[in-house]
């Protein structure tokens, strides 16, 4: 074979170009990730595949979703459209007749997704006329109710129709399994924006309790109540609970215990959280409060106080918000909710609505921060005010107690924190948990009551209501109309 | 395209300070001028011979060099990028892979918060031989040929093998107020294990040394060893497994802390109540407690490292310093994560997890032991131990290499080997001599000692004495030579 100069010339420039291809793809070249679903063999990698695209649209929010107001809209909005055609590309040869029925559940929310929900229909049909027993069966119901649930748009008729499969018929309506399809149903009916759902259900519990005083002995049903549907029911500002809101702190008060003894009988457990009690005062060995629109702090030679004639708010801080104090400008983790930059959020939002709402943040040390080295007290409480008051922007006081400790003797040396005053305060007595279950914020009204504990993320309509109200009494007015409010302003 | 490493350099075995130094230089350099950062530049060389049946198999020299860089926030490197090329483009293709994935990742980390460092000053260990790091493969050649030459004289089978390696790493960090902190330090490490066999499977001798220096491992020492003792095991009988009074030596001793060891840790009893080291629940702090601060073994015995020991030393790391797990039989302190330390105790410097460490407590001869010895078995090596108990330490395991019967203080014939049953915790508390320490075999034998971007490679340093324990317990004989 001969070769022309030309010839070995243009097998010269191959090489090189292959060379060159070849160095720059070994060392830092990105390789080609294309992924062809129509390759995907079977239904769990069609799911996984449609919730990482759907996790990686949600990533690229800018903002974290936590620190902003509930998304009421949410479960409404369907899929991305990639993330839809993706499964319908996955699906497309997929028989619903003849698919395996082990994987009833992982078919069933790729259809959904893929927006086949006459496919799934016939799927459960098939299911349910295989089925021999009708426990077998409540089963397949109870396994469609959560898939329908937690679809995109959630399927709300649907979920309806089988709740009413599930539950409305069985003869106990408080089985530990029907409480949480109830509470289920009715926090996703929230998030698809039809409140009045979760109402009827709070309505629903009440009835029950009152009509069946036997029930009440059950001692299962006392430890949901207390965890679960006493919560569940105060959370829901009902008409009645808003009325008597709006009319004292008192009437309210009496309004919460009367909702606890109907639904504990004749139990004298005390109701958990303080609410109608007069706030103690907090105390501390290190105070701040900001200034100048919350930028530079400085020890104050006052003590701040929970103020006669306006709102005040009282958050207990928990260590665990400590560790975001590390020093790291991140102060947070991706993926993770973070109740403490949740509340934060929502604690700035509300002093930009309500600018006289009256703001005291407490806390005590505890000798480090996050993983960073031993702290001195004074140290920790500088670096705490910094964080919290400068870094996320709080206007207000903060309140740092020193914690007392002591120290395991010996070899041992663990270092072990006693309760601090504050805390101690207010558990009045060891009648009620400062920390309340659901969160560890205190609004007070003007006449120093506490009259809200909770959550301002968790309990996020009782808490807005809560505020409307203790806002509008006395010399307060609202800033803004009602149903002007918005939370999402962001930081 | 300008070389980083010149051609007198590539040709060192590994990098010195200045070479590593110019490296980071030049990596910094590219990196955006604020960005906190940590820059890791190690180099590690290995060279050995191996040899099977009386024959020679392999004769190697490895090298390797890692250059890794990390960006991010204070104790928060969530992005990194690695390469073992040091020329301009190789270095800047690698920092800006980095900021790709920085520039992408930098407002949301799928991570949560890592270790901030400890204030603790850099270490600079040096355990450092330049004859080690001079190794003649041709002097090592000759010995083992010597070796197998007698091996096959005697008709018996020999294999083995004899490794030197050195390391060193340049660590350098600069953190988001523009402190820049860095790390020099350098670590070599001899080895040699050797198994004489004889033929048919009849007896066997092993012996094995590991040091940072080639002078204590003395090769022909060990190979006269190996087939002293492959001579003297020759067509064991058999005796009845039970309670036994043993001398082990310090290989044996070996198996036995090194599971001690293991269960030295912190977080464990005191977060779960679990582990041996559990000791309950006290109601007066509301705490689980641990074992710290009572006799758990002999009260001649001690256990404790020294990180910066110019012989026994092994890493390179800011906590280094020496640490007393047990003094005089009590548990003085227990290993733990860095997190849990400043969480629970937030008190001083944590113990870290270590595989080096020294057991002190006797100055009696092996010879000694034997010949107080009335009836008692000598064991050269256990191995293959598997835990039975963790919450007791109960592990199960056979003897090996060397097994004889002591009877009035003379080794009077060879035994079969047999399967233990023990617990350290039992063991190291029926303790009757001690003898005097001596490093033994436990190199590190990792190839890629940075590979992890970790800063601090260990050397196995385990320095540990012969025993005599009384009460030993063999449960069955095996067959097995």
């Amino acid at each position: 074979m001969n070769f022309t100069a030309k010839t070995l010339t243009g097998i010269a420039f191959l090489l090189v170009v292959s060379v060159d291809n070849l160095v720059s793809q070994t060392r830092f070249l990105l390789p080609d990730t294309t992924v062809d679903y129509s390759s995907y063999k079977y239904v769990d990698e069609c799911l996984a595949a449609t919730n990482r695209l759907n996790v990686i649209a949600e990533s690229a929010e800018p903002i974290w979703a936590d620190t902003m107001h509930t998304d009421t809209l949410k479960l409404l909005r369907p899929y991305p459209s990639h993330v839809i055609s993706a499964a319908q590309y996955c699906l497309k040869d997929l028989d619903p007749d003849t698919v395996s029925r082990k994987d009833f559940v992982n078919v069933s929310r790729l259809l959904l997704i893929a927006k086949r929900d006459d496919d799934v229909e016939r799927l459960i049909e098939r299911l349910v006329s295989a089925a021999q027993y009708d426990s077998v069966k409540t089963n397949i119901y109870m396994s469609a109710f959560n898939i329908y649930l937690s679809s995109q748009p959630a399927r709300i008729p649907k979920v309806k129709s089988l709740y009413k499969l599930i539950v409305a018929d069985s003869t106990n309506q408080l089985s530990v399994w029907n409480v949480f399809l109830k509470l289920s149903l009715a926090r996703t009916a929230e998030m698809s924006g039809e409140s009045a759902i979760g109402d009827s259900i709070a309505r629903e519990f009440l009835i029950i309790a009152k009509n069946s005083p036997q029930r009440l002995k059950d001692i299962p049903y006392h430890g949901m109540v207390k965890d679960y549907i006493y919560p569940f029911v105060v959370s829901r500002a009902l008409q009645e609970s808003m009325d008597s809101l709006k009319k004292s702190t008192e009437a309210y008060s009496n309004y919460l215990n009367g909702i606890w003894t109907l639904l504990m009988g004749d139990e004298t457990v005390p109701l958990a959280s303080p609410i109608g009690l007069t706030a103690p005062q907090p105390i501390g060995d290190f105070f701040f409060e900001s200034k100048n629109n919350g930028k530079p702090q400085s020890k104050t030679e006052q003590l701040p106080q929970i103020a006669q004639g306006t709102a005040n708010l009282v958050y207990f801080i928990q260590s665990g918000c400590h560790s975001r104090a590390s020093g790291n400008p991140q102060g947070r983790s991706n993926g993770i909710s973070n109740i403490c930059w949740s509340e934060i959020a929502r604690i700035r939002r509300y002093k930009k609505q309500y600018p006289r709402l009256n703001i005291i943040l407490v806390t005590s040390t505890y000798g480090v921060l996050g993983t960073g080295p031993a702290l001195s007290p004074t140290v920790e409480a500088d670096k705490l005010a910094e964080y919290f008051l400068e870094f996320h922007g709080i206007e207000g006081a903060l309140v740092v107690e020193e914690t007392e400790f002591f120290r395991v003797t010996g070899y041992d040396r663990r270092r072990i924190d006693l309760d601090g005053k504050n805390t101690g305060a207010y558990k009045f007595d060891g009648k009620h948990a400062a920390i309340n279950p659901l969160g560890n914020i205190f609004l007070i009204d003007e006449i120093g009551k506490i009259f809200f504990v909770g959550s301002l993320a968790k309990q996020e309509r009782l808490a807005y209501e809560s505020f409307r109200t203790v806002m509008s009494r006395g010399k307060h007015t609202l800033s803004a109309e009602p149903g002007a409010f918005r939370y999402n302003q962001g930081r | 395209m300008t070389p980083i490493a010149t051609s007198s350099d590539k040709n060192k075995k590994v990098f010195n300070e200045d070479t590593a130094r110019s490296i980071a230089n030049e990596v910094s350099s590219y990196l955006h001028p604020k960005a906190p950062h940590q820059i890791i530049i190690s180099s590690w060389w290995g060279a050995g011979q191996r040899w099977a049946r009386n024959r020679a198999s392999l004769t190697a020299d490895q090298r390797e060099v890692t250059v890794r860089v990390g960006r991010g926030f204070r104790g928060l490197y969530t992005n990194s990028a690695v390469t073992n090329q040091t020329d301009s483009v190789s270095l800047k293709g690698m920092v800006d892979t980095l900021e790709f994935f920085a520039n992408r990742n930098i407002s949301k980390v799928p991570v949560d918060y890592a270790v901030d460092d400890p204030t603790g000053q850099p270490n600079g260990t040096v355990v450092w031989s330049d004859e080690t790091y001079a190794q003649s493969v041709t002097d090592t050649a000759r010995v083992i040929q010597s070796l197998t030459t007698d091996s096959a004289t005697a008709a018996f089978m020999s294999a083995g093998y004899i490794e030197a390696t050195g390391c060193t790493a340049l660590y350098v960090r600069r953190d988001e107020w523009g402190r820049v902190q860095s790390e020099w330090g350098r670590v070599t490490q001899a080895s040699c294990s050797m198994t004489v066999r004889a033929q048919k499977g009849s007896g066997s001798g092993w012996a094995g040394r590991t040091s940072y220096d080639s002078k204590l491992v003395d090769i022909s020492e060990l190979g006269r060893i190996a087939f002293e003792k492959c001579k003297k095991s020759i067509d064991p009988v058999r005796i009845e497994p039970g309670r036994y009074q043993v001398i082990l030596e310090p290989a044996a001793t070996m198996s036995l802390t090194d599971v001690l060891l293991e269960a030295l840790i912190r977080y464990l009893p005191e977060t779960y109540g679990s582990g041996p080291m559990a000791l309950g629940r006290d109601a007066g702090i509301s705490r689980f407690r641990s074992k710290l601060g009572l006799r758990i073994i002999d009260e001649r015995l001690n256990l404790f490292h020294d990180t910066s020991h110019p012989q026994f030393g092994s890493h390179f790391s800011p906590l280094h310093g020496r640490r007393d797990f047990i003094t005089n039989g009590v548990l003085t302190q227990l290993w733990d994560t860095y997190s849990n330390h400043v969480n629970e105790v937030v008190d001083g410097l944590p113990s870290f997890q270590t595989t080096s460490y020294t057991l002190k407590g006797g100055e009696v001869s092996l010879q000694e032991m034997i010949e107080s010895s009335k009836r008692a078995i000598l064991v050269s090596k256990l191995y293959g131990t598997d835990p039975i108990s963790r919450d007791t330490l109960l592990y199960s395991g056979f003897t090996r290499d060397g097994l004889w019967l002591i009877e009035n203080g003379v080794v009077t014939k060879a035994v079969r080997n047999f399967r233990f049953t023990e617990s350290p915790l039992f063991a190291l508390n029926n303790v009757e001599q001690i003898g005097r320490e001596e490093q033994v075999f436990a190199p590190n034998t990792s190839r890629d000692p940075f590979g992890s971007g970790s800063f601090a490679w260990s050397l196995n340093n385990i320095v540990v004495p012969p025993l005599k324990i009384n009460d030993f317990s063999f449960t069955s004989t095996i067959d097995a030579i």
